[in-house]
């Protein structure tokens, strides 16, 4: 769960600084879309992890290791919006592998519907960006 | 301008539909959206995703389901004031009649969170000879709610947590007149992270009435609205084999004995009649004084009616809005010359009233008949605005008669400071809501809501428990282990 969180986190920070930097409109309103998203899905992602402790467990979930999706990306030297844009499809690429990766190997039925959700909502991005030419 | 769109399997989804509506603000008379009148296809898309909804929902533990309610509580009050202003926007109540609303919804969803009270079952060992019998409560699959247009907050909340809590899963309706509140209220769903599909939303007209009716994966709908609405949604569902729960219109007679204490009661009686501009079925629509109450009852009802501040309900201090729409004005207007050609005395004529610089609202102030009959068409039929038929009866029993005749049942009051009187009262008036002293006798989120006659086709009423059984199955397993 707290990876979970971290990675969102990330692309919320990467989001964040590209807000400002977006001239095209429909970027702009998208990154803000996806701000929004990020953050009723941290939301999401802390109430179920209040609502499910008591059955949580401490050991690492067999098949899932953080080194899979570890990416790193900096927004503040990439001023192309193109660029910038392929970073989005990157960080909602991992999110979409993530999430759904971590759905089928969670034991735990509400987690693992939430990360279905989320990895669902991640799909429908990733076809809008990959929808866009100038990527 | 905004055009409202269909919430299906948790995605807000532009309607393909090639007619739309107009969504008005009656306080002002102008137009401030368009609703798509949806397909029969949309319908289904929002019935077959509920469907495949269903299982993981009814599966997903009780507690887990309330949980989900709790946080739109949270959501539903940090939002509270924007509901409430979008509310008097397209529908013209008053903001603290909206305030109110809101309010009675979300003690919908607090109620509906006691689900793992509501749903269990009982049992008992040794029917017979080592053998044990349960009876457990489980969800049965889709339902569908068809609203109307005067609660556009609070109607479909009567319905739809209780049916969700239990673990159906729900396509709702909104009345195309006043599409925008439940939009609003649908953010905060989505917000919420429901799964997929277990809430839907399609709007539209006629069209989307008959896909859910005739609809064969859904299993059953509520409904409110007119009575021949009720009666033939009551009628169609029955054929196809649904359950229903159609609460239909009102004619709400209230009656004013001579103990009565005018003095306390007069806020609430012209709340009863005037508040939500008489757009309510548990509004007073005939005001009857019983024996010598007649005079003084009339002298300062109507003071009290008179005074009334009608106007844009967003604005302070204002006591009553306008109509849901043009039409429906000149519906009012229309019952106003009837009751004047069939002979009753127009002692406050609320035709032509000024609601402070808004010529093209839906206004028409308080209206007061005397000298109604009870067989005049104002004095029989609903008509949904703020036209009161003051009608005489000697004594308590011809005004029980009078409630008896009445082709509808669904409230009736009673002022008065005798406790024979009302006790009397209590026990042969034929309507299933009843105040006694007091004025909308609206029944909250744990009592049941609905009446009877011609203003209820069902067996079991809107709210709490009474929904449980509308929204659950009762299994019975009976065992034999030797």
């Amino acid at each position: 769960m707290a990876f979970a969180a971290e990675v969102v986190k990330q692309s919320q920070g990467f989001y964040q600084d590209s807000v400002p930097q977006f001239t095209d409109p429909r970027a702009k309103e998208f990154a803000v879309t996806l701000l929004r998203d990020g953050r009723k899905h941290l939301a999401w992602l802390e109430q179920a992890r209040r609502e499910n402790v008591t059955e949580m467990i401490l050991e690492p979930i067999a098949g899932l290791e953080r080194d899979r999706y570890q990416i790193t990306v900096d927004g503040s030297e990439l001023v192309d919006e193109a660029k910038r844009l392929t970073c989005f499809l990157l960080l909602e690429e991992r999110e979409e592998r993530f999430f759904r990766d971590a759905s089928s190997k969670i034991p735990l039925p509400e987690v693992s519907k939430l990360f279905r959700k989320i990895a669902g909502k991640k799909e429908s991005n990733l076809k809008w960006l990959r929808s866009l030419e100038w990527i | 301008m905004q055009r409202v769109r269909n919430y299906i399997n948790g995605e807000w989804v532009d309607s393909e539909a090639s007619e739309c509506g107009d969504i008005w603000c009656p306080a002002t008379g102008d137009k401030i959206g368009e609703v798509p009148f949806s397909t029969a296809a949309e319908v289904d898309r929002a019935v077959r995703a509920a469907r495949a909804a269903f299982g993981e929902w009814r599966s997903t533990p009780p507690l887990t389901r309330a949980r989900y309610f709790f946080r739109l509580k949270d959501l539903l009050e940090r939002e509270f004031e924007d509901i409430a202003k979008i509310l008097v926007m397209e529908e013209g109540k008053t903001l603290d009649e909206a305030r109110g609303e809101v309010r009675r919804m979300i003690e919908n969803v607090e109620h509906a969170t006691a689900v793992t009270t509501w749903m269990t079952g009982y049992n008992l060992e040794d029917i017979s000879q080592g053998i044990d019998c349960t009876a457990e409560r489980q969800p049965i699959g889709v339902f569908g709610a068809i609203a109307p247009f005067n609660f556009p907050a609070m109607v479909p909340w009567w319905f739809l947590p209780y049916a969700v809590v239990c673990g159906n899963t729900f396509v709702l309706k909104p009345s195309e007149q006043v599409p925008m509140t439940q939009t609003r209220v649908f953010e905060l769903i989505d917000e919420c992270g429901f799964p997929e599909g277990v809430i839907n939303m399609v709007q539209g007209a006629k069209d989307v009435v008959n896909a859910m009716l005739y609809h064969p994966d859904i299993h059953g709908i509520s409904f409110v609205g007119q009575s021949t609405t009720a009666r033939y949604i009551y009628r169609i569902c029955g054929d196809q084999g649904k359950r229903v729960q159609a609460l239909g219109g009102a004619k709400n007679l209230v009656l004013v004995t001579p103990d009565a204490d005018l003095d306390a009661g007069m806020p609430s009686m012209i709340t009863s009649f005037f508040g939500c501009a008489g757009e309510r079925c548990l509004s007073g629509s005939v005001l009857v004084a019983v024996g010598d109450v007649y005079a003084e009852l009339k002298e300062r009802f109507v003071a009290a009616a008179r005074a009334l501040k009608v106007g844009n309900g967003l604005e302070e201090g204002i006591q009553m809005g306008p109509l849901i729409s043009e039409q429906h004005k000149r519906r009012v207007l229309q019952y106003i010359e009837t009751g004047i050609e069939q002979g009753a005395q127009l002692i406050l004529d609320g035709r032509n009233v000024q609601a402070g610089g808004y010529p093209k609202g839906f206004y028409v102030g308080p209206t007061v008949f005397d000298q109604a009959a009870p067989e005049m068409k104002i004095a029989k039929e609903e008509i949904f605005g703020p036209v009161v038929s003051l009608v005489r009866a000697r004594n308590l029993d011809e005004g029980l008669r009078l409630i008896e005749k009445s082709e509808h049942g669904n409230a009736a009051c009673i002022y008065t400071t005798s406790g024979k009187t009302a006790r009397e009262f209590k026990y042969r008036a034929r309507a299933s809501m009843l105040g006694i002293n007091i004025g909308v006798a609206a029944p909250m989120a744990f009592f049941p809501f609905g009446g009877m006659k011609g203003s209820f086709f069902g067996d079991v009423k809107a709210h709490g428990r009474e929904n449980v059984q509308f929204y659950t199955d009762t299994k019975v397993v009976i065992q034999r282990w030797i």
